[in-house]
């Protein structure tokens, strides 16, 4: 279905530019000109804030998926027009239903380079930039072009690393934030009828890490209880998603592919025979399967909320709070403060592994633990390599005072959770 | 009525619509794809309906609107290209609206809506009325809910936004519902049996029905009797607020206009004082601070409010899902979002 596109507005007569028509940015001049009795006491009002949306304000939009496509389209007709977007897909049909910038002829075609395309192409003056690549392809000096960062990404894990990466943007002079560091994160979400938008000022208000807790706990756990110490039916799931899969090939090789109804259905089987093994119950199709997305909601996340963080619930009824997240003092990614580990010395590494993963405030993926010993470098265990993961895990059922740590021992750990890595001290408890 | 259309889903209607289909259920689904809708208005929230009551698939829908694009148009409304001045706004935006999803028969209809016989409505399955003045809405409810037709109306002003809906007095929904496991009779186990648990992974689907009350009765609640002005605290002003826009509506014939900030802004605050007036309540119930926030129709709030009517729309068509009953209202200012009823009780 061919979509005539319509040549960019040039209007005659009108001052140089030519983009502009009289009054075509009245509305937005109404709330940037006026001061209002709910104004922030630090805006002032001025033609120049229209001017600096126009001309200056480099935005950038993460993921130009359900949420993207509503973002993109509700910043070009605010008036900003220096955009960049960033997508690692391509489109796939059973994104039609809701990522209206793309059409049945453009399925296979990089989300990024379609949306700003149809952006480009019929908003005056609007000018979008894609990049059809991972967040974590783009480096330091690409973020710090942009005065603001909207994301709206499908994974908690790569909000954490968008999140990470601003923080380390930040720069301080004697322990003192300088606020032309600081990048403001827009971050939303959805999930079926459920969708939250929040506004993070990196440095100053509370960070993604600061509120993990408000996560429900990732399907993620340890790589020994999934291959021999299985309790849950989740761990069955992994256990034929992560062991068997790879394994098995059932479909040749391609990969799993979460929205490919046959691949649940293998997943599914393997995981109720590894069920059945270890008498476990409740592994179900659709705890298999996951939830979807829904445009109703991409719609209305995408408008961005004041302070700080606004919670969208239409499961039943309609519910919605907006209030204000604190940071946390001891945030893991935020707060520049070593975070504390609490073990006694016969602790097994395995039990640190357990805590990095499923502690609420950390909730780290695939925790990789590197330490400093007689003066070199030490992996004592990592998961993301297999040939290093085998040499490791030895270590897991070692205790601390076995693999020669001692109190107030520095941990480093890096997860993909994380731009960079976290350091940990090691505290001996009796 | 909803007609029972071809019921097997084509492939390409299961690729498409595979991620909502997840979420309501092949059977709500097939309603959509068999209901036809009226959108009245296509100005920004307009536009915002139409994308989303597409997207969903359904059968038809027919967007109605006499007014011609202005530059005012191109601002928060998506469909209707740069070029496309002077045309009538129903036309200049069907091409776009067509092109979100080919399988749904969208028709651009010129005319106004006041002169629209009865007979027109009778057609549609669901009406959604937005820019219309408060004695068609009335008009329009009233003849629908003789048909069962299921009425929505709603509009942006500036940073707020309503919906409301009638879906007539018994309309019938599903919801799925956690299945709740009957203990067993067994009295040895202890009182820990005998309590009734639910199983959060099999779930059933549980018939209910809902009564809505029309809009006329809807605006004219009666705010003198003690029982209403105990109630006061708890009523959102918004709805006060709506009574303001719908006079201003009313008296002159558009909505407040940029171009006319200082007359407009006069005549908001004289407004806001003889309605309050007249339902004899205090005048600083709704304060001065709205009258700067309510002109144009800002495009994010007729994202959210077009967000939640759509989906009103596709849960009253597919008959799945509680309503919202009756009112929504959207206040961007504060980025708060409430359900209310108002209404004989």
């Amino acid at each position: 279905m061919a979509d005539a596109e319509e040549p960019m507005a040039v209007d005659s007569g009108h001052r140089d530019g030519g983009c502009d028509w009289d009054g075509r940015w009245n509305h937005v001049k109404k709330f940037l000109e006026r001061p209002g009795p709910f104004t922030h006491p630090d805006f002032e009002p001025s033609t120049e804030s229209l001017h600096f949306l126009l001309e200056t304000c480099k935005i950038l939009v993460i993921g130009a998926g359900g949420l993207g496509c509503e973002l993109l389209k509700n910043l070009a007709l605010s008036g900003f027009r220096l955009i960049h977007v960033v997508d690692m897909d391509t489109i796939d049909p059973s994104n039609l239903n809701r990522q209206f910038l793309f059409r049945p002829n453009d399925v296979g075609r990089p989300k990024a380079e379609v949306a700003a395309d149809f952006i480009n192409s019929r908003v005056p003056g609007c000018k979008v930039v894609p990049h059809f690549k991972k967040i974590q392809d783009c480096d330091e000096s690409f973020y710090r072009q942009f005065h603001i960062i909207v994301c709206g990404l499908d994974s908690i894990i790569a909000r954490r690393w968008m999140n990470g990466m601003l923080i380390s943007l930040l720069s301080y002079e004697d322990g003192v934030l300088d606020p032309s560091s600081i990048i403001p994160l827009i971050d939303g979400g959805t999930e079926g009828f459920k969708g939250n938008a929040r506004v993070i000022l990196p440095g100053m208000t509370a960070c993604i890490d600061c509120t993990l807790e408000l996560y429900p706990p990732q399907i993620n756990f340890p790589m020994c209880t999934i291959a021999s110490m299985p309790r849950l039916p989740e761990h069955c799931i992994e256990y034929a998603r992560i062991l068997q899969w790879p394994k098995e090939k059932p479909f040749g090789e391609t990969s799993l592919d979460g929205d490919n109804p046959e691949h649940i259905q293998w997943v599914f089987d393997r995981s109720k025979e590894r069920a059945a093994e270890f008498n476990i119950t409740g592994v179900t199709y659709r705890l298999t399967q996951g939830e979807p997305g829904n445009h109703l909601f991409s719609s209305i996340v995408a408008y961005i909320p004041l302070n700080n963080y606004m919670v969208f619930n239409d499961v039943d009824g309609l519910y919605t709070y907006t209030f204000e997240a604190e940071r946390k003092e001891n945030c893991s990614a935020c707060s520049q403060v070593p975070q504390d580990l609490q073990f006694p010395p016969s602790a097994k590494l395995q039990e640190v592994l357990e805590y990095l993963t499923e502690n609420a405030s950390l909730q780290m993926k695939s925790p990789a633990i590197t330490t400093t010993l007689e003066g070199k470098n030490k992996t004592l265990y990592l998961q993301s390599v297999k040939s290093i993961e085998e040499r490791t895990r030895p270590n897991l059922c070692k205790t601390l005072k076995e693999l020669g740590l001692s109190d107030g021992q520095e941990l480093a750990v890096a997860d993909i959770t994380t731009p960079q890595t976290v350091l940990f001290k090691l505290n001996f408890t009796a | 009525m909803i007609e029972k259309e071809d019921p097997v889903i084509s492939e390409e209607e299961a690729a498409q619509y595979d991620r909502q289909i997840r979420l309501w259920g092949l059977d709500a689904q097939k309603r959509l794809r068999g209901s036809r809708v009226l959108l009245a208005g296509l100005g920004g929230l307009g536009a915002e309906v139409a994308k989303n009551l597409i997207l969903a698939g359904v059968k038809g829908l027919t967007l109605l609107d006499h007014e011609q694009v202005s530059e005012e148009s191109c601002r928060a409304q998506f469909l209707v290209p740069v070029t496309a001045q002077g045309q009538n706004r129903a036309k200049a935006s069907l091409e776009r609206a067509q092109n979100l999803n080919p399988m749904v028969k969208v028709h651009a209809d010129p005319d106004r809506i006041e002169d629209k016989p009865d007979d027109f409505f009778v057609q549609f399955d669901a009406v959604c009325l937005t820019g219309c003045s408060r004695d068609l809405m009335i008009r329009v409810d009233q003849l629908c809910s003789k048909h069962n037709i299921k009425v929505f109306c709603g509009d942006v002003y500036g940073y707020y936004g309503y919906m409301f809906c009638n879906l007539g007095q018994a309309h019938n929904y599903v919801e799925e519902k956690p299945k709740v496991v009957k203990p067993s009779g067994e009295s040895n186990d202890g009182p820990k049996a005998k309590k009734a648990k639910v199983d959060p992974n099999e779930t059933t689907m549980v018939k209910k029905t809902a009564s809505f009350c029309t809009l006329k009765e809807a605006l004219a609640v009666d705010w003198t009797s003690e029982k209403a002005k105990a109630g006061l605290k708890r009523t959102p002003v918004d709805y006060f607020l709506l009574q303001v826009l719908l006079k201003f509506r009313t008296d002159k014939g558009r909505d407040p206009d940029p171009q006319s900030f200082p007359e407009d802004s006069q005549l908001l605050r004289q407004i806001r004082d003889d309605v309050l007036e007249s339902l004899s309540l205090n005048s600083d119930l709704l304060n001065d601070d709205f009258i700067s926030y309510c002109f144009s129709e800002m495009s994010p709030v007729c994202a959210v409010v077009g967000g939640v009517l759509g989906q009103e729309v596709v849960k009253a068509l597919s008959q799945r899902d509680a309503p919202h009953r009756n009112f929504f209202f959207f206040d961007g200012r504060k980025g708060n979002g409430v359900v209310d009823y108002f209404g004989p009780n």
